[in-house]
């Protein structure tokens, strides 16, 4: 019973890491095309945070499970080949769900099957960890993706159109050319200095928290 | 006034940081005096603004960096007057306040104190309100009109089109490049008195506030560039008197490519620089979007910087700057 | 061929204009020594990534929708796995140095947009060939000026929330305006 507490506990505080402290593309520099090319409307957002976890979550525990089987240097070919795989019921899945939001990504949904924050956590920590660490990372990862993307599109879609998920119209926001990808990286910027804040904070008040 | 009496020899102080911002200050200002005696006073309210926005920001700026209300330095006042000259006069206020606040609060903040920032903010609030509000800041009013603009308020007027617009489509402008000298074509507010901005230019240099290095080659390369790929049909001779008098070509070269924070340290590595920036700006007139392109220009031109001085130095094997 | 090389190192820039491979980018800037391997390596996989494009696309055109980046991620992991076997097998200290990088490179998003780009260009065989070598040059262009901007953003004058990282996703961000002010929105 300890130990199953000891292990939750450790769940989460990797979840935590990937939703916050961590996130993958505010500190990890990680996946920040979606956010900066395709993160402008919170339809997109939604669309691409539910592949998002729709591909690392299994990608990840298969991984996990038979990663250390397959040789070092053949590991990112298998990376590459696992999500191709899981790319198909991810699309498919995410198009059922929100019907025309594959086909208005385009290339940002396609090229979600080799994100760079998808292939790290595949390839160097899934085979590396047991199966609750790498599930409880593959969630956190997510999260951090989602909430990223999503209060970056939010912002991006009130400024260009006054109203987020489709209730603005098109041309009556503040202004024009935040669907640009100049905007996705000054607030991702923003926000990463936030986060880095709230570490420092962290730092200063308990070295042994970070 | 007090003498004192010196031996020599008789060395003239080098400028100072302070001293190059009074001069390049003084030069702007001198640019709102004709569109004042010839519009009434919504020059000055703009440049009034667009400073006090500037200056507003910079402090916020400075409470949140070090708790000070401070401010040590009147680059903001660069910054406010540059980005109201490069708007249109007949812009809505808050333009130019929108676009400072992004000048000092994204480009220069994030980067620390003055002489820390890597991009000229002014070129990268320009660029900034040109992605956002296009139709604000390429919509100009017909100078030919009799018409004072109010101080304030928004207002009603008929549109005139620029010579840069009327190049970009191929065609060439109505306009002479004589009548372009004095600034009474359509255009930006403090950029079309071709004169004023070239005396101001030669302020600059002989006051040592700016080298003489980028400007001219920035100024050079526009030219060539100019006389061998014109936009329109006519002769080479036209073509550049045309381009360098149209648009923010010739303030560009004169307010943004000497600002000597993002430019490079030596003078030959200034001169690649100001040349990489006109060539920046020829391509963008071709191929960009915009019917202006100097700020963009800019902006690539002060991230080529850095990469340009570490060229110069390997070729002149130093290690790194000479003085640290 | 060279005007669309050229076309991937300015106004088609996928890095700044569209902020593909930018993590990756980043990465490669941290170790500037192996710019020049990586970039290398880029052109390499957006060849073969180009060429997998254009082969599969008429064979895939009636099949359903979803197959096409499949297909494409699954070839780069084929060519990953060919690149690697064959320097193990004739360059092994060579791939022992770099092998962390030319896996990263086959994996790169800016890698598998060529194919995306090709069909969104109209490019021919041989302009697809062009944008591949171009879009090299570009990660290689684009390393050089990261690495500079970490060096800016390393300063101790900054406030402590925007150094590194958040500093240099501001500097990115006011670049990539001037990548705009090319074409506006590409990708």
């Amino acid at each position: 019973m300890d130990n199953g507490r000891v292990f939750l506990r450790g769940a989460g505080a990797i979840f935590r890491n990937g939703v916050l402290f961590r996130n993958p593309v505010l500190v990890g520099a990680l996946g920040l095309y979606p956010v900066a090319a395709a993160g402008f409307g919170m339809q997109n957002a939604a669309a691409l945070s539910i592949l998002f976890v729709f591909l690392a979550l299994p990608s990840q525990l298969l991984l996990c499970l038979v990663g250390m089987l397959i040789p070092k240097w053949a590991r990112p070919a298998a990376v590459l080949l696992v999500t191709a795989a899981f790319y198909l019921p991810a699309a498919r899945a995410v198009q059922r769900l929100l019907p025309g939001s594959m086909e208005s990504l385009g290339m940002a949904a396609a090229l979600m099957a080799c994100n760079s924050i998808l292939y790290s956590r595949a390839e160097e920590y899934a085979p590396e960890h047991i199966f609750l660490a790498v599930g409880a990372d593959a969630l956190g990862c997510s999260a951090g993706f989602a909430a990223v993307i999503c209060l970056v599109s939010a912002l991006r879609e009130f400024w260009l159109t006054g109203g987020v998920w489709s209730s603005g119209t098109p041309g009556s926001g503040i202004g024009a050319g935040l669907d640009l990808p100049f905007a996705g990286f000054l607030l991702a910027g923003l926000l990463a200095a936030l986060v880095q804040w709230i570490n420092i904070r962290r730092a200063d008040r308990d070295p042994r928290e970070v | 006034m007090n003498l004192r009496n010196a031996a020599p020899p008789f060395v003239r102080a080098e400028p100072t940081s302070a001293s190059m911002l009074r001069t390049v200050l003084f030069a702007l200002c001198a640019l709102l005096v004709i569109p004042t005696v010839r519009y009434g006073i919504r020059p000055l309210t703009m440049a009034g603004v667009s400073v006090l926005t500037c200056l507003v920001c910079e402090i916020l700026a400075n409470l949140l960096r070090t708790g000070g209300f401070s401010v040590t330095d009147p680059s903001f006042a660069v910054t406010g007057l540059v980005l109201a000259l490069l708007m249109p006069l007949n812009a809505p206020l808050w333009l130019p306040c929108a676009s400072g606040a992004f000048a000092v609060l994204v480009a220069k903040a994030p980067f620390g104190s003055f002489g820390r920032n890597p991009f000229n903010p002014a070129a990268a609030g320009a660029a900034f309100a040109a992605l956002c509000w296009p139709g604000l800041m390429f919509t100009y009013f017909d100078p030919s009109e009799p018409f004072r603009l109010p101080a304030f308020a928004d207002c009603t007027f008929r549109t005139g089109v620029s010579a840069a617009a009327t190049l970009k489509n191929g065609l060439k402008p109505d306009i002479l490049p004589l009548d372009m000298l004095w600034g009474e074509a359509a255009g930006p507010l403090g950029t079309g008195a071709a004169l004023v901005v070239g005396a101001c230019a030669l302020l600059l240099l002989f006051s040592r506030a700016a080298h003489w290095q980028a400007p001219v080659c920035f100024l050079a390369v526009c030219a060539l560039l100019a006389a061998l790929f014109p936009r329109i049909a006519c002769s080479p001779l036209t073509s550049v008197k045309y381009e360098l008098l149209s648009g923010s070509l010739l303030f560009g070269g004169v307010f943004l490519v000497s600002d000597p924070v993002p430019a490079p340290y030596t003078a030959s590595g200034k001169g690649i620089y100001g040349a990489f920036a006109g060539a920046a700006l020829m391509a963008f007139r071709h191929f960009g979007v915009c019917e202006q392109g100097a700020w963009f220009a800019v902006l690539l031109a002060n991230a080529a910087s850095p990469l340009i001085d570490r060229a110069v130095f390997r070729v002149r094997g130093w290690e790194e700057k000479p003085h640290g | 061929m060279m005007f669309a090389a050229l076309l991937a190192v300015t106004a088609e820039n996928l890095l700044f204009s569209g902020g593909l491979g930018f993590s990756r980018a980043l990465r490669a800037a941290r170790r500037p020594a192996s710019a020049g391997v990586y970039a290398l390596f880029v052109t390499f996989f957006s060849l073969c990534s180009a060429l997998a494009g254009n082969w599969l696309a008429p064979r895939l055109s009636g099949s359903p929708w979803v197959l096409y980046p499949a297909a494409l991620t699954a070839a780069a992991g084929v060519f990953y796995l060919a690149a690697a076997g064959l320097l193990r097998a004739l360059a092994a200290g060579f791939y022992d140095r770099h092998a962390r990088i030319l896996a990263q490179a086959a994996a790169n998003t800016v890698v598998l947009a060529v194919p995306f780009v090709q069909r969104m260009l109209r490019f021919s065989l041989a302009e697809t060939v062009g944008y591949a070598l171009g879009t090299g040059a570009a990660f290689f262009l684009a390393v050089l000026v990261l690495e500079e901007a970490m060096r800016v953003c390393s300063n101790p004058d900054m406030p402590r929330a925007f150094l590194g990282l958040p500093g240099v996703l501001v500097y990115v961000g006011i670049l990539s305006m001037a990548f705009a002010g090319f074409f506006g929105k590409v990708f």
